[in-house]
């Protein structure tokens, strides 16, 4: 990183002489063409990739209308902030769980409106999560996979024992539920506007989150004002925009004019710019994102166990954090990264470096020169990433070509075992449950382990679909912990679909006149606001 | 005149009934299809299945063009599969903006362009001649998409003029009618829109007016100078019509036609080509949205972005060939092609 | 200045030699640099001090540094390596693309002239067809099916210049037709293949080619906005226009990374342009004459 940060904020200096060289500063007078800065006093500017403008909790439309939006005006049961492993109440006050672990008593939070004026109890939760389960309900769209986020065929129905009670009952037990409650599409929707607009809710959305949508420019800007009745009370900050702006150098441009408070879209390597500059504060998140490269266990040479570890031990990871991260991340251990339960420090020897082990393993293997390809997606850090693994494969002996693809024709190659051999795969933190980076991505029978790295064919997956239904079965939270700590070690030592490649975060940039930005959550796309506030 | 205007208008539908399939085939034959983005974000694989019959894309190639065309007979451009939400609305909600753009990027593009032409013309030869051509030329080469960052360098970054990004501040609120921000502010009393929309779209329009100057200024000064040598000038001239009156009259209406078919395929160009522009500036228009679309495989906001583009296309360079012919005496006359 | 009007002005009594002199070296100057171009691209692998894919140093180094004089990227690749390494996709990108979409295009039109009839219409209906497609993407589709490379790129490129090709040559060809020596050939009995190749195409070649300078320069441009758009070629290879994409998002911190890259291309984009314009120019009053 030498020459990068050693000399003077280039931009106020160069911003200065570039206007006396002109002698503009009289003329600028002259052309108040641009605006004053819109954002400070009591409305909050965020960044968002996109906006489609269809809050359509139940579908997937993009990390804009689905995340950002959403959690800034819905909440549902259970919230996890991110600085506690286990899930707090939201809408639920608590809820008590039955001794086989296979119901769930929510008791709802007593005097709480929707944002239309409707009044919270179990029948309102109920008919948003009969939205999602029963397959004939009118209002329910096309495409809807929310009960596959919630549980799937493991999520027997639904009841209301009493007027605030709402009650899940479940085939098997299941600890993780609690977390993905707190998932943006758990978000309970008000039933009045579900009656009125049906399928059309997203474009009609009432839920009961910390602020209220005031107005909708589809890709452009959603206004949204502080909810009143929000079950932690009314947000400080009265007014949130958020304002698409899809490229790098134009956040960063509306970051230093003082046009956006908060971003979590800034690159890594313009963390260190940023925070010299005195307007703007870099708030560290811990490294809640995943960078993992799948390897096709159904493909030669990746079926052998060897290459695999070869592969593992070959990736030059403090590299990837310096030259793809510029040092804004960290070096894993394995899948569950240190900032979640099932982590354990002595993780770190899966990620162990060592290419003369590497090649070593591959020349027993006989697979020294073995052509393979990676695919990566061709946007965001991705490009990065791929140019130092590939190098860093090459140089134990491998002869890897990286294909950097556009979004639909990647995750075409992903999901078709035929199609691909090495591939990234991300991994975010969506709630911080342990299970999360396992029963949807590792298990028999999700596209993970039977299309990414084709596992399910290995012999042990069988053991490992067992330990982690057991893993999820317990109740204990420390238990539970540690078992997710074995798991990762199983799949390390014995199987090896995948390598942990890295684990970074999306950089937080907020002007040093907001406070109490949830940095945590932001770091890996959730965006919880109402903690927010001005200084003086 | 009137058959062969029929005559055009006639071709229309086959014009657009080849893009429509052509996008349709396309799109299909791109790897990787909306399932997979969709599934992206999923885990079962039972799921993927059920979203391919929602989809209604387990049907044959065939029914599934079948579908879309008696569709497109309706007018009905089908629904994005990603955003849920009808093409047309997401047309109506793109269009506009990619339209001001276009109309703004035209107006710098003529003043450009046509003042360095006259100015050139004026005295052909001369050192201001030469360095006017030179001007265009560098223009023209300027590769947009680094222009446009080096705008945004200067007038945004380093002077702190002018917006960098979107359409308009985040301060104002605007409820769209027509979705053309000056329209709109005429039609609900809005004055205070205008300035913030101007100053919003001049960086974008300066770096495709600006690049596209160049080719308008140098067909436009050989076009005038080149009339200036024909026979009807130097009668004039004989004749002792005062030089101002000739250049007006004479030379630029005659020059004028051959400048107004580069402003209608410099047109019809910018509506599908800003995308660039789009995208360095977060400007939110159509042909940003097209791109995405087919990146992201919503074949339904792909096909029907590129069909309303392809209508667009047609019908201004339909406009400018009639002005053409309408302007141009001797074309006139004569029947057809 | 190489045009008419511009020579009759310039013969003015007194520093005409001189002006002769300055506007010969300017009107040399655009060749001068579009051959440089092609020799430092060809000659990259002996002018680069560095492996253009290869980390040879500290990563992120200012401009002028030792040992770097253009400094190094984020990765510690030498920049002056990348960029000298990055003409040769532009070139092989903007001559293969234009010479294929003369070839194809002129091939096209070639047939539709000197058909004429029914079977012309038809053919010039499909190229307002592939007009009206808009041109962008039509050329991200061709490299979303066909995956990116720099053949593909090439493709891409020379789809999108195909149609400006194919009218001209249908209207040299038609007009050549019409004269008598086709007459002739046709009445002698030649088949219609012979008359194409031997008699009308050799006519039509010389305006094509300079067509065909012209528009090197919109395909650097294309090519180059493609790569942009991250489309193009697989990094680690070097190539401008992915360099300015790169680069972009370091803008604060090193301008040189996102301006280096652009000004060679816009460079080259000028050099081959005022090639074309001469040659157009010089084409024009040689046909008159």
């Amino acid at each position: 990183m030498t020459g990068t940060t050693d000399f003077n904020p280039p931009m106020a200096i160069s911003r200065r002489n570039f206007g006396q060289l002109l002698g503009v500063s009289g003329a600028m007078a002259m052309l108040p063409w641009k605006l004053e800065a819109q954002a400070g006093g009591d409305t909050l500017v965020f960044a968002l990739p996109g906006l489609v403008g269809n809050f359509e909790p139940h579908t997937w439309v993009g990390f804009g209308d689905t995340v950002h939006v959403m959690d800034t005006v819905a909440r549902g049961l259970t919230h996890m902030d991110f600085s506690d492993p286990l899930p707090q109440p939201a809408i639920a006050e608590g809820w008590t769980v039955s001794e086989d672990g296979r119901v769930y008593d929510f008791a709802i939070r007593p005097g709480l409106t929707f944002h239309d004026g409707a009044a919270i109890d179990a029948a309102a939760v109920l008919r948003t999560f009969q939205r999602m389960f029963d397959e004939s309900d009118p209002t329910r769209p096309e495409l809807s996979f929310a009960l596959d986020n919630l549980g799937g065929p493991n999520v027997l129905g639904f009841e209301t024992p009493d007027e605030m009670t709402f009650r899940i009952n479940l085939a098997a037990p299941d600890a993780a539920i609690l977390g993905r409650l707190s998932r943006p599409d758990m978000v309970i929707i008000s039933p009045t506007a579900l009656e009125e607009h049906g399928q059309e809710i997203g474009l009609n959305f009432a839920s009961c989150g910390p602020y209220r949508i005031a107005s909708v420019t589809p890709n452009e800007r959603v206004v949204m004002e502080a909810f009143d009745n929000f079950y932690k009370g009314t947000p400080t900050v009265p007014r949130i925009v958020m304002q698409v702006i899809p490229e790098a150098v134009a956040q960063m441009t509306a970051l230093a004019g003082g046009d956006l408070n908060v971003t979590n879209l800034i690159p890594h390597s313009n963390v260190d710019r940023l925070e010299a500059m005195e307007q703007i504060r870099i708030e560290q998140s811990a490294a809640f994102i995943s960078a993992m490269l799948a390897m096709n266990c159904g493909v030669a040479p990746l079926d052998d166990i060897r290459v695999r570890r070869a592969i593992n031990l070959g990736i030059d990871r403090e590299a990837i954090v310096q030259e793809a991260f510029f040092g804004k991340a960290e070096v894993p251990g394995y899948i569950t990264p240190a900032a979640e339960q099932g982590y354990a420090p002595d993780h770190q020897r899966h990620s162990d470096y060592d290419p003369d082990a590497a090649r070593a393993l591959l020349e027993e293997a006989g697979a020294i020169g073995a052509e393979l390809s990676l695919i990566s997606e061709n946007s965001g850090f991705w490009p990065r990433l791929g140019q130092v693994v590939e190098r860093s494969l090459n140089g134990i002996g491998l002869n890897v070509t990286t294909e950097y693809l556009d979004g639909g024709t990647f995750n075409g190659r992903l999901f078709d075992p035929e199609a691909h051999e090495l591939a990234f795969l991300q991994r975010s933190a969506f709630f911080p449950d342990p299970d999360g980076r396992f029963s949807p991505l590792f298990m028999t029978g999700t596209a993970g382990a039977d299309s990414i790295t084709a596992q399910s064919g290995l012999p042990e997956q069988a053991r490992l679909d067992e330990l982690i239904t057991a893993a999820n079965a317990e109740g204990d939270p420390e238990a539970r912990g540690q078992l997710y700590v074995e798991i990762n070690d199983y799949m390390a030592d014995e199987m090896m679909p995948v390598a942990a490649v890295v684990n970074t975060f999306l950089p937080v940039a907020v002007t040093t006149n907001v406070l109490g930005v949830n940095a945590n959550a932001l770091g890996t796309y959730r965006t919880f606001l109402e903690g927010s506030e001005f200084t003086g | 005149m009137t058959g062969e205007i029929l005559r055009r208008l006639a071709f229309l539908p086959v014009t657009l009934f080849a893009v429509a399939t052509l996008v349709f085939l396309t799109l299909r034959a791109l790897p990787g299809s909306t399932v997979d983005m969709l599934a992206s974000q999923f885990s079962t694989a039972g799921l993927r299945d059920q979203l391919i019959a929602q989809l209604g894309l387990d049907r044959s190639l065939w029914e599934q063009y079948l579908i879309y065309m008696s569709e497109l007979i309706r007018l009905d451009l089908g629904r994005s599969f990603i955003t849920g939400k009808d093409v047309s609305v997401m047309v109506w909600e793109t269009l506009p903006v990619t339209i001001e753009l276009a109309v703004a990027s035209l107006i710098v593009m003529l003043i450009a362009g046509l003042g360095m032409a006259l100015a050139a013309a004026a005295r052909p030869g001369s050192i201001l001649d030469g360095a006017l051509r030179f001007i265009a030329m560098t223009l023209f080469a300027l590769p947009w998409f680094w222009f446009g960052i080096l705008l945004i360098l200067v007038f945004s970054l380093w002077l702190d003029w002018l917006p960098a990004f979107g359409r308009l501040p985040s301060s104002v609120t605007y409820e769209p009618i027509t979705n053309f921000v000056l329209i709109d502010a005429i039609l609900q009393g809005r004055p205070d829109l205008i300035r913030p929309w101007l100053t919003h779209l001049i960086l974008p329009s300066l770096t495709v007016g600006l690049t596209t100057a160049g080719v308008l200024m140098r067909l436009a000064r050989s076009g005038i100078i080149e009339t200036s040598k024909l026979d009807f000038v130097r009668t004039a001239r004989m004749k002792g019509v005062p030089g101002r009156r000739i250049y007006l009259r004479h030379i630029l209406r005659n020059a004028a036609l051959g400048i107004l078919t580069v402003i209608g395929l410099q047109f019809g160009a910018m509506l599908g080509g800003s995308v660039i522009a789009e995208v360095v500036f977060g400007y939110p228009g159509i042909g940003r949205m097209m791109v995405d679309a087919v990146l992201t495989r919503d074949y339904a906001v792909a096909q029907g972005a590129a069909l309303v583009l392809a209508v667009f296309y047609v019908l201004v360079n339909l406009a400018t060939d009639l002005a053409y012919r309408w302007a141009d005496p001797r074309l006139r006359r004569k029947p057809g092609r | 200045m190489a045009d008419q009007t511009g020579k009759e002005l310039t013969m003015r009594p007194g520093g005409a030699g001189v002006l002769r002199l300055v506007s010969a070296a300017l009107a040399a100057l655009p060749w001068v640099v579009a051959s440089l171009f092609i020799f430092a691209a060809l000659l990259a692998p002996l002018l680069a001090p560095y492996n253009p894919i290869s980390n040879v140093g500290p990563p992120m180094l200012a401009l002028f540094s030792e040992g770097h004089a253009l400094g190094t990227d984020g990765f510690g690749r030498d920049q002056l390596s990348r960029l000298l390494y990055g003409l040769r996709p532009m070139l092989v990108v903007s001559l293969g693309a234009v010479t294929l979409a003369m070839l194809i295009g002129g091939a096209y039109g070639l047939i539709s002239g000197v058909n004429g009839g029914r079977a012309d219409w038809v053919m010039m209906r499909l190229i307002d067809i592939l007009m009206s497609f808009p041109l962008i993407l039509a050329a991200i589709l061709v490299l979303a099916a066909l995956g990116p490379s720099l053949l593909n790129l090439t493709l891409a490129v020379a789809v999108s210049q195909l149609p400006i090709f194919a009218r001209l040559a249908r209207a040299l060809a038609s007009g050549e037709a019409a004269r008598d020596y086709v007459m002739a050939a046709r009445a002698a009995g030649f088949t219609p293949l012979h008359v194409m190749i031997r008699e009308v195409a050799p006519n039509i070649l010389r305006p094509l080619l300079v067509q065909a300078t012209s528009v090197v320069a919109l395909a650097a441009l294309t090519a180059a906005a493609l790569s942009y758009l991250g489309l193009g070629l697989r990094p680690p290879a070097p190539d401008l226009g992915y360099m300015v994409r790169e680069g972009q998002e370091l803008i604060f911190i090193a301008p040189e990374q996102t301006i280096l890259p652009g000004l060679l291309i816009a460079v080259f984009a000028l050099a081959v342009s005022f090639c074309g314009d001469q040659l157009a120019d010089s084409d024009r009053s040689g046909g008159r004459r």
